[in-house]
């Protein structure tokens, strides 16, 4: 079952995830997970832009100087970007406007770039998609479980759906805890999830 | 690794460039004009909303529909130094694509909503039935339902641009939304809840024969005895200082005042 495709498929999902392991582009996940409808979007981009920016800078790998290998990554990557936030201005732009410049922001993003440096720039086109793929979905694992936690107990909503009733209006018996819909709020909860995935990973703990 | 040569990275930097910018280029190009329905639409869909005939809260609604409902706005154009107001179309335009230079400099004193500067011609929405034409002064006192006019103004971190709506004697506060706002989500961003908004309505702008607009925004938990004061929101003094200058700015005389004032002494 462990071919070596699947696997790169599916390491930075559970085993090597970018957000709990790397502890990379968690600027992103804190600033859109407050709300699942912001998560999702943003999810689809970054895959859409870590496969994209994989499968061109490992197609042009043979004719990249090294001397301009980073600028030349930064270039395809901040096209993708771009193009990536003109669709979504111009297809969904009720989310678009919530994401703000959180999209524009992908640019910047470590894992982007550290998967088209790390990988992409060494390895043919079919396993650098996958890499992207993957590692696009382990960032999109922890950015949902992150966003239904803050989305539910934040805001008593799912998808902006009431599921469960806020005390303060339409007198439900939930009182949303504000702190979660907070930067802070997100930190808590990545920083229980780092720890989750250590209980049932030990060998990931630094020694003392 | 063999070193390349200059010309081989000068080559490849250069083919990349042109690459890429036809890319980008012609995703911008090719998705303008959907872009530009998008914002026309929203923009179409805030002014609704403070017109009282949207509620957002049951979906955001689609293009026809806001066609439909959108007869029953009628955008004027304010001169807003002396209050005089233009149906024509000519002056629609002109308020649309301000000439560069036009704007009306605020002074640092008197800046309370810190715009630093308005436009010479700005728009109000009149709220009215659909069928009825508004072309003169008199039909606007005839038939107007609501005003709607745009604001903006700085809150404690960014600038919230939104609506105020008021009723006929232009001193009953009919709704406020804010459609862009950079406020501390759970704290100032609740300017942007309804539940908060509705807070506003049937408040009066100005306190008996007041020329200044004196509506307040009290801390939050103080009581709230007058019709010109509106309950704050729990830790969001400074949002909501910036609210009430901004609507207080606005609805004063170096705002839509000249305009409120040309309405209310029923000026033909």
């Amino acid at each position: 079952m462990a071919t070596p495709k699947f696997k790169t498929l599916y390491d930075p999902v559970f085993n090597n995830n970018p957000i709990m392991l790397q502890v990379l582009g968690i600027c992103s996940a804190l600033a859109v997970t407050t709300s699942m409808k912001t998560t999702v979007t943003m999810c689809i981009a970054v895959v859409v832009v870590l496969m994209g920016a994989n499968i061109v800078v490992s197609a042009i790998r043979r004719f990249i100087p090294g001397s301009i290998r980073m600028i030349v990554q930064m270039v395809v990557i901040a096209s993708l970007v771009i193009v990536v936030d003109q669709f979504l201005k111009a297809f969904a732009y009720q989310i678009s406007k919530e994401l703000t410049v959180f999209v524009s922001l992908i640019i910047t993003n470590c894992i982007v770039m550290g998967r088209t440096e790390a990988f992409a720039i060494k390895n043919n086109v079919i396993d650098s998609a996958l890499d992207g793929l993957g590692n696009g979905l382990g960032y999109s694992v922890v950015l949902l479980v992150v966003g239904t936690v803050r989305e539910l107990f934040g805001m008593g909503t799912l998808f902006g759906v009431k599921i469960l009733l806020p005390v303060t209006e339409a007198g439900g018996w939930y009182y949303p805890n504000g702190l979660l819909v907070q930067p802070a709020g997100a930190f808590f909860v990545v920083g229980f999830l780092i720890w989750v995935v250590r209980i049932f990973r030990p060998e990931l703990q630094e020694s003392e | 690794m063999q070193q390349d040569s200059v010309l081989k990275t000068f080559v490849v930097a250069g083919v990349l460039c042109v690459v890429c910018s036809i890319f980008v280029a012609t995703a911008a190009v090719a998705l303008k004009p959907y872009q530009e329905a998008n914002k026309t639409l929203d923009k179409r869909v805030n002014i609704l909303v403070a017109a009282g005939l949207v509620d957002l809260s049951a979906g955001y609604p689609d293009a026809g529909e806001v066609e439909t409902l959108f007869e029953c706005i009628r955008p004027i154009v304010v001169d807003m130094k002396s209050g005089a107001v233009f149906f024509d179309e000519e002056s629609l335009h002109k308020a649309e694509n301000p000439s560069p230079g036009s704007e009306i400099a605020i002074a640092r004193e008197n800046d309370v909503a810190r715009v630093r500067h308005i436009p010479q011609y700005a728009f109000v929405y009149v709220y009215k039935d659909a069928g009825t034409p508004i072309t003169t002064m008199r039909d606007l006192h005839s038939y107007a339902k609501r005003y709607v006019f745009p604001i903006e103004g700085q809150g404690l971190w960014a600038t919230m641009y939104g609506f105020i709506a008021l009723e006929p004697d232009l001193n009953t506060i009919s709704s406020i939304n804010f459609y862009q706002q950079g406020e501390t989500a759970g704290l100032g961003g609740e300017i942007a809840n309804p539940a908060w908004q509705r807070k506003w309505v049937d408040k009066v702008v100005f306190a008996g024969k007041a020329s200044e607009p004196t509506i307040t925004i009290l801390k939050y938990g103080f009581p709230n005895e007058r019709d010109d004061q509106v309950d704050g929101i729990a830790g969001s003094t400074l949002t909501c200082k910036g609210v009430q200058n901004t609507v207080r700015f606005w609805l004063g005389q170096r705002g839509y005042g000249p305009f409120v004032n040309k309405i209310k002494m029923g000026d033909e």
